[in-house]
């Protein structure tokens, strides 16, 4: 745990989110925290260094952004439009693997997380296609995810989430994939994380 | 101003399997519909479940050793084509076994009176993605996250 005093205005709380590699022998856990005045998602380290961050902890991080900052956004009066990042609403577990992965250890990485698709990456780690549970499910013997990886455009962390939900609503897509400027994966986004938002909101 | 209900919003007209039907009558229905799985009603109609393909690739377990997670229906839905290499590597044709031993007799339901932000709420607090709707008693649609998703993008 780390705690800093930065001073500084209202103190916010951001979530704590897992992103789940299980291309790897064992799969390899990292905790990312998505910070409002940054725009972009950054490990539980850099926040730490940050001079407007309070306390680390494992799942939830304190800090007092600049009230400029979009943070502003997250405790009171939350509003659709322009103002809330897809970065903000994305779920807090995310499993990634890469297509040389057997089936059956992303269906089970998927049921473990409790998450609806495997964000699958090239060797590089940037975004490829999604693997839905139910295709994982119905190849357990499998021993890659060739021909089940489904491409589908992702959405920038630092972008609005209504655009997000209209292609969510317009292609029938239950979660989109969400990546940074380098295309690498961050998270995914669910019908439910964008409708508990929209709930908030409203 | 008039309140928007789930009613409002749902699909009607769903496909539905009769718990008493036979795993090799199931699964030629899931193949002619192209669909992966089925709400199940019983003789009068009633909702008692819900089954899938992967229900009856996993039929010889029984339905209480099953995981307590909810099933795919209310996840994915059912709607992923079925191929019919998918249904014939089961083997089901002289199977006894009967739908209401695979099925998944879990039901999460709103009412077709549901105000749709009701809806939401039932949706997150159980992280269901989708919900049957019931009127006196019977299912008469089904409503998903998404659908409550496009009265925002309507809006």
């Amino acid at each position: 745990m780390v705690d800093s005093d930065s001073g500084g205005g209202r103190r916010k709380k951001l979530r704590v989110r897992r992103r789940t590699v299980v291309s790897s022998p064992e799969p390899e856990a990292h905790s990312t925290v998505f910070c409002p005045g940054k725009r972009r998602s950054m490990s539980l380290a850099e926040c730490a260094a940050c001079r407007h961050v309070h306390k680390v902890a494992e799942h939830e991080v304190e800090c007092s952004p600049p009230d400029s900052s979009l943070a502003n956004l997250l405790d009171e009066d939350p509003r659709l439009g322009g103002d809330v990042l897809t970065g903000e609403t994305m779920g807090l577990q995310a499993v990634c693997a890469r297509v040389e992965t057997p089936a059956g250890v992303v269906a089970r990485a998927l049921a473990r997380e409790g998450v609806l698709a495997a964000i699958i990456v090239d060797e590089w780690g940037r975004y490829v296609g999604l693997v839905d549970r139910p295709d994982a499910d119905a190849a357990p013997e499998q021993e890659c995810l060739h021909g089940i990886v489904r491409v589908v455009a992702p959405v920038r962390e630092g972008t609005a989430l209504a655009p997000a939900i209209a292609r969510m609503v317009q292609e029938r897509a239950r979660a989109l994939p969400v990546v940074d400027e380098d295309q690498r994966p961050v998270g995914l986004l669910s019908d439910l994380d964008a409708l508990r938002w929209v709930r908030r909101s409203r | 101003m008039k309140t928007t209900t789930a009613a409002n919003v749902m699909t009607r007209g769903v496909l539905t399997v009769d718990a008493d039907w036979s795993v090799a009558e199931l699964a030629t229905f899931l193949e002619n519909h192209s669909i992966s799985g089925a709400p199940v009603v019983d003789g009068k109609g009633a909702l008692v479940g819900v089954v899938s393909l992967n229900d009856i690739a996993r039929g010889s377990t029984l339905a209480a050793s099953r995981s307590p997670e909810a099933h795919a229906f209310y996840s994915h839905g059912l709607e992923r084509a079925v191929a019919r290499e998918e249904t014939a590597r089961f083997r089901v044709d002289d199977s006894p076994t009967t739908v209401r031993q695979i099925m998944t007799p879990m039901i999460f339901s709103v009412d077709a009176t549901a105000p749709v932000q009701e809806v939401a709420d039932t949706m997150i607090r159980g992280h269901i993605h989708r919900l049957f709707v019931m009127e006196h008693g019977n299912m008469v649609g089904v409503i998903s996250a998404l659908d409550l998703l496009s009265l925002v993008r309507d809006t």
